[in-house]
């Protein structure tokens, strides 16, 4: 592997985090009138006194010039400590451990269905697009591209759910906790579907364009007049030389799983980190609200990294710019 | 169909169209998305209502119409904004030396680490601020604009440095231009011409980002409609009224889908090779 493009790219990537996390702070705590104002109601009938508003000051280290709260905040993040929800007064860590089940889940198998569709759907468009001439295909896929995420769930959930009772309408287990593996299956199949969604059609558009140039390319016109048959030269050409960059392209799919997993999971009242995100942000919970941005923040530098490691891997000449053209 | 950027921008104007006549319409007494009519609660499309009417008996057309004003008004301030930033600074930092260039693509990356939707929902919750004082239209395009520009920026940081190499530069500069001079005048012109191609991609990203937001309850309030906050109510009459979900649903896709035709269609006009 490129090991010696390696250490730079991960100093970059670590100072990235560290403006990124002072963003974050500063957009959060420094800028607000009030850092306070989930212990205020917004009518104002619930209002902190002076004597309480210094103490909790004291106790949140407000009273600290910004660059010394911010330093004190970063070093505890770096040791795993996130502070105590404003809510529920538990650490943010331990909130987040608990809620990450359900969201490994529902992206697994999301992850696990845009593979094992959108690559076959865009090498089969590929392939028609280069036998027949036809650019409706292409038209398809960028219509399945645009296709709102929200949309398509409220559609599906009224059809599958509400009028032909197929699938439970929201949730993770049925009321109760209870049900065996296939009440599981039947809960997940609706929110992992919508939430693949978007990225098979993203994987299909870049799958279908990377197998058609290398269909199309010198090598491949070479292996036609010396009598190869029309399948090998596609997956010889045309899908072997673009493994490598599809791959990358799953380390560059983690900013869309991670706001398509808050929409998603709000829709199905699913019971993971997109649903705690939005109570935060709706309760101004803002130590939490902080840890989960940082966190989706670091995730998806984590990703970027790997798509540029693999895109390096596979032809040098790309290290350091695997970000797609979309 | 993705040869030419002429049918999505048709299926744009179009959209943008009906939302103009809507809020034209709408002092003169027809297609008010906000007049309530209690004896129609919950009615099916019909005649009178053609996308039939909410939970509170308002007309769900006006309030589509009405609502893609706000949406897509909200998305073109992102867009512009993310067009604006990410040109200015791409050019900037293509000209720039190792510090500055540095010092501006450090940024983009950390506004490039947040995944748009969470970073404008943190930042809407937030709420305060200097950001109380904007009407929820501007406040939430400002709001996404600022997480889409560095891609942007990256288009054009690159497209300036590979421009700032050629003799073009050097015959500038042998002319007696400034750096910024140069910059602005000689090479960002040349460099927004490709920068065509993604921008309409950016504009989809941005009104999908406004419904997701307006959805969650952050971005434009009820009872002024938008896409988002329609959809919310599409949610909450799941079990009863699907024409709530199916229709600005509907108007969102046909927005999205303008976007992204005109973005292919203008991808394969600038670099024909692309296809085919």
């Amino acid at each position: 592997m490129s090991g010696r493009r390696l250490g730079p790219q991960l100093a970059a990537a670590g100072a990235t985090l560290v403006v990124a996390a002072f963003l974050t702070y500063a957009a959060l705590v420094a800028l607000p009138g009030d850092p306070l104002a989930a212990f205020v109601s917004e009518d104002q009938r619930v209002t902190l006194d002076p004597a309480q508003r210094a103490a909790l000051e004291r106790d949140l280290g407000l009273d600290r010039p910004l660059p010394v709260r911010f330093a004190r905040w970063l070093g505890a993040a770096l040791t795993g400590d996130l502070g105590v929800s404003f809510r529920t007064r538990r650490p943010v860590g331990r909130e987040i451990v608990e809620r990450l089940g359900p969201t490994l889940e529902l992206n697994a198998a999301a992850v696990a269905l845009i593979a094992g569709i959108g690559l076959p759907l865009g090498w089969w468009a590929a392939r028609g697009a280069a036998a027949r001439g036809t650019r409706w295909g292409s038209a398809a896929l960028l219509a399945l591209y645009a296709l709102p995420t929200l949309w398509v769930a409220l559609l599906l959930q009224y059809l599958l759910s509400v009028r032909l009772g197929l699938l439970p309408l929201y949730g993770r287990t049925d009321p109760g906790g209870g049900g065996g593996l296939a009440t599981r299956l039947a809960h997940l199949a609706l929110p992992a579907a919508t939430l693949a969604l978007h990225q098979i059609a993203f994987v299909a558009l870049f799958a279908r364009d990377t197998a058609r140039a290398g269909f199309l390319s010198r090598h491949a016109q070479r292996a036609r007049s010396a009598g190869l048959a029309e399948r090998r030269i596609f997956t010889r050409h045309g899908v072997r030389p673009s493994l490598v960059p599809l791959a990358a392209l799953f380390g560059l799919m983690v900013p869309g799983l991670a706001s398509g997993s808050v929409l998603i999971e709000s829709v199905f009242a699913w019971p993971g980190l997109g649903t705690h995100f939005v109570q935060a942000v709706l309760a101004r919970d803002v130590p939490v609200v902080m840890g989960l941005a940082l966190l989706a923040s670091g995730l998806t530098v984590s990703g970027s990294l790997l798509a540029d490691a693999l895109a390096g891997a596979a032809d040098p000449r790309m290290a350091g710019t695997a970000e797609g053209r979309r | 169909m993705t040869r030419s950027p002429a049918a999505g921008l048709f299926l744009l104007a179009a959209l943008a169209g009906l939302a103009l006549a809507a809020a034209a319409a709408s002092p003169l007494g027809w297609l008010d998305p906000l007049r309530v009519d209690i004896d129609r609660v919950l009615a099916p499309p019909s005649g009178a209502h053609w996308f039939g009417t909410d939970g509170l008996g308002r007309d769900v057309f006006a309030r589509t119409l009405h609502g893609g004003a706000a949406s897509l008004g909200a998305a073109a301030i992102a867009t512009a904004i993310a067009l604006a930033v990410g040109a200015a600074l791409g050019a900037l930092a293509g000209i720039a030396g190792r510090l500055g260039d540095t010092v501006m693509s450090r940024t983009a990356d950390a506004f490039h680490a947040f995944p748009p939707l969470v970073a404008a929902l943190a930042l809407l919750g937030a709420g305060a601020g200097p950001l109380a004082a904007l009407p929820a239209g501007p406040r939430v395009g400002l709001v996404v604009g600022l997480f889409y520009w560095p891609g942007l920026f990256r288009f054009v940081r690159a497209e300036t440095r590979r421009l700032a190499a050629s003799p073009l530069t050097d015959a500038a500069r042998a002319a007696g231009a400034r750096r910024c001079r140069v910059a602005f005048r000689h090479l960002l012109p040349q460099a927004l011409v490709p920068l065509l191609a993604p921008a309409p991609f950016v504009a989809g990203g941005t009104v999908l980002a406004e419904a997701g937001l307006g959805f969650l309850g952050v971005g434009i309030r009820p009872p002024a409609p938008s896409w988002g906050n329609l959809l919310a109510d599409g949610l909450y009459f799941i079990d009863s009224a699907w024409w709530l979900s199916l229709f600005p649903g509907g108007f969102l896709f046909l927005a999205v889908l303008g976007c992204f035709l005109a973005g292919e269609g203008l991808r394969n006009r600038i670099a024909p090779s692309a296809e085919n």
